[in-house]
């Protein structure tokens, strides 16, 4: 190890204390026995499966509006592409705070709220808010994904499909969605991590109630500040490990793709 | 040195031949188009009346409305003629052509002729203004799609997720016959190529000879009209490719199908072509202009000084002026017309004329040259030098060679009087 890489191993040091030392603090808070009841508790599991039932629900509309409209975009010129573009990567640089109050505001009485309501449909203080505000996290991240994939393939693959004799849609369904897919799957693997820890717009646009809204980060903040560190730090711990879960399937799909891609 | 024979890398694998035969004996061709046109090109088949059909056993009767339908299909299909009435886009310049039923038709052309931009044009992929007709039927407001054109691009394009045998499936996704039926034909298109041992090989698992008879195999099993060949060697070794090259055009005349094959290569363009046409800076001329190409092999590779170099002309344009201008080493020569047909013409080595500067005078038959090997003897010099990748034979006196003193990699000049060509 010469002098250099002492110096560089200084903040690599820093970094890995830091995410190690949030890692023990998290546990550190509750005893053994504490934490399993708190994992055990019905709280935690409504908070788990709620996260998992709407994370899943966004992640797949993300993918089935972006997937498509990424394809779109990768193929297609237009007057102000450029900035269509970048309208469509704001949700991903907007504080999710301020996404939130956009989608209240939108969904609220005044805008879509009140004929939507008339027919019934009540999404704002809803579970399904946390759907829609998952989705609206989510999107983006699947789409500049997908876009990137679509961009780089090889053009004489189209080509080929087409004179072989393929209509259009079975070129995207056998041929391009395919040799993608590798890339696409990662995007939606980030996207779903967004998804499952989405807090800001969640709150604003389904609001925090117990066994009604509840999904993990909600349970976090609501546990935390009624002082119930048990359950507060059991879904953390969840959420941490689901994150991480996510993390190593995101390295396998990298990894194991198609042999010649 | 490693052997790359395309006949050691074609030797059938043990594990290959077992599969396929335990694949072949249920089936029966229950696509007839080739073999029904073609028997002795059937495989199996040990040549012109031994045709056996191996797959008749799921073939529906001959009955059956299916059977009718796809035998029409079959049969119109694979002979079409294709016409070109002044087609042009940003690279092409009111292109005129036709291909007759059943011809190769050659382009040859330099890079960035517009040569695959035309190919494109044709399958549908590219822009254009212009009438394209196949067997009298416009078809330029129909999409890529739906021409039925094949199509080999220069990169040949496999699709690097599926195996061949799916790369071939894939292609016939727009018959309507069963997949078993599919299938069937996919092992006889991979035995025509005899390439069916690597059937579930991915393309990135087969050499570039394999990779050649695979995308000729994926475009054959999608029954195009006619096909479209963008220099489709240019990417393989000089020896697989020129193996590939007799093999391909055996293939293309046996089983009868209209394609367009375009190349830079002359000595291809000579060998694979019917008829012939040389596309540069967008614009085609001699088309429909039917060349008596020689058969390979009539031009004697002599290894004799003394013999007269032998020039197998690519084109020949009869003007009517006494003269007739020829293609050869990629350039324009004129020799006298002797009002025959010819197919070589002969240059006596000692009446070539060679100079360190530009001949003076009228500046046809010259042409600039690079001395490849010289043999000094008494009383001459005797050279070999290169036109453009050409080899030809010049003999100078001695007296004349102390002046130009020529080494091998001299760029010299050079200059044939019309006298000099007799025509054979």
């Amino acid at each position: 190890m010469d002098k250099l890489d002492r110096m560089l191993v200084v903040p690599l040091a820093i970094v890995v204390l830091f995410v190690v030392g949030v890692l023990t603090a998290l546990v550190s808070q509750v005893s053994g026995p504490e934490l399993l009841s708190a994992l055990r508790s019905s709280e935690t599991g409504f908070a788990l499966k709620l996260s998992l039932a709407c994370s899943l629900t966004a992640v797949l509309v993300a993918s089935l509006m972006g997937v498509p409209a990424a394809y779109f975009l990768a193929r297609r010129e237009f007057r102000g592409k450029g900035v269509f573009d970048t309208l469509l990567d704001v949700p991903l640089v907007m504080p999710p705070l301020v996404a939130g109050v956009g989608l209240l505001f939108l969904l609220g009485r005044g805008m879509l709220g009140g004929p939507l309501g008339d027919l019934g449909i009540h999404l704002v203080l809803s579970p399904w808010g946390a759907v829609i505000a998952q989705t609206f996290v989510a999107t983006p991240i699947v789409i500049r994904s997908s876009k990137a994939a679509f961009e780089s393939l090889n053009p004489g693959y189209e080509a080929a499909a087409l004179t072989l004799g393929l209509p259009p849609w079975k070129v995207f369904a056998k041929i391009n969605l395919p040799l993608a897919s590798r890339s696409i799957a990662s995007g939606i693997i980030l996207a779903w991590a967004r998804a499952l820890g989405e807090f800001g717009a969640t709150l604003m646009v389904a609001g925090a109630t117990r066994f009604r809204t509840e999904t993990l980060p909600i349970a976090v903040y609501l546990n935390i500040s009624s002082g119930q560190l048990g359950v507060a730090v059991s879904c953390a711990l969840v959420l941490v490990g689901t994150a991480f879960l996510l993390l190593l399937a995101l390295r396998f799909v990298r990894r194991n793709g198609h042999a010649g891609l | 040195m490693p052997d790359f024979s395309p006949e050691r890398r074609l030797e059938p694998q043990p594990n290959g031949d077992r599969r396929h035969r335990r694949h072949v004996r249920p089936w029966v061709s229950q696509v007839p188009s080739y073999y029904a046109r073609n028997p002795d090109f059937a495989p199996g088949s040990q040549g012109p009346g031994a045709t056996k059909p191996q797959c008749r056993s799921q073939f529906p009767k001959k009955s059956s409305r299916y059977y009718k339908k796809m035998r029409t299909s079959s049969t119109e299909v694979m002979v079409s003629e294709l016409e070109l009435i002044d087609v042009r886009n940003r690279f092409l310049k009111d292109i005129r052509l036709r291909v007759s039923q059943g011809k190769t038709f050659v382009i040859v052309g330099p890079s960035g002729a517009g040569k695959t931009s035309l190919l494109r044009v044709i399958a549908g992929l590219a822009p254009h203004e212009g009438t394209i007709m196949v067997d009298g039927r416009e078809i330029q407001h129909l999409p890529a799609h739906l021409r039925q054109i094949g199509y080999v691009s220069q990169d040949l394009d496999l699709f690097p997720h599926l195996t061949l045998e799916g790369n071939l499936l894939i292609a016939m996704d727009r018959l309507k016959v069963p997949r078993s039926g599919k299938k069937c034909r996919a092992l006889e298109l991979m035995e025509l190529l005899r390439i069916s041992p690597l059937a579930e090989r991915l393309p990135s698992m087969l050499s570039g000879g394999e990779k050649q008879r695979a995308a000729l195999a994926r475009v054959l099993a999608s029954e195009p009209r006619l096909i479209l060949l963008d220099e489709p060697l240019s990417k393989l070794d000089f020896r697989t490719a020129r193996y590939l090259r007799s093999e391909l055009r055996a293939l293309l005349r046996r089983l009868g199908l209209t394609a367009i094959y375009v190349t830079h290569n002359m000595e291809e363009a000579g060998e694979m072509g019917d008829e012939l046409a040389v596309l540069s800076d967008g614009m085609l001329t001699f088309p429909g202009w039917s060349a008596k190409v020689p058969p390979t092999g009539s031009c004697p590779s002599d290894s004799f000084l003394e013999r007269p170099n032998i020039i197998c002309p690519v084109l020949k344009e009869f003007s009517g002026n006494g003269l007739v201008k020829i293609t050869w080493a990629g350039a324009r020569w004129y020799v006298p017309d002797e009002g025959r047909e010819f197919t070589e013409v002969a240059v006596s080595p000692s009446r070539i004329e060679i100079r360190a500067e530009p001949p003076p005078g009228p500046s046809i038959n010259r042409f600039t040259a690079i001395v490849h090997s010289v043999d000094h003897s008494d009383d001459s010099i005797r050279l070999t030098v290169h036109v453009n990748g050409e080899a030809l034979r010049v003999e100078i006196p001695a007296e004349q060679g102390e002046q130009l003193r020529p080494v091998p990699g001299d760029l010299v000049h050079g200059l044939v009087k019309l006298t000099a060509f007799e025509i054979v």
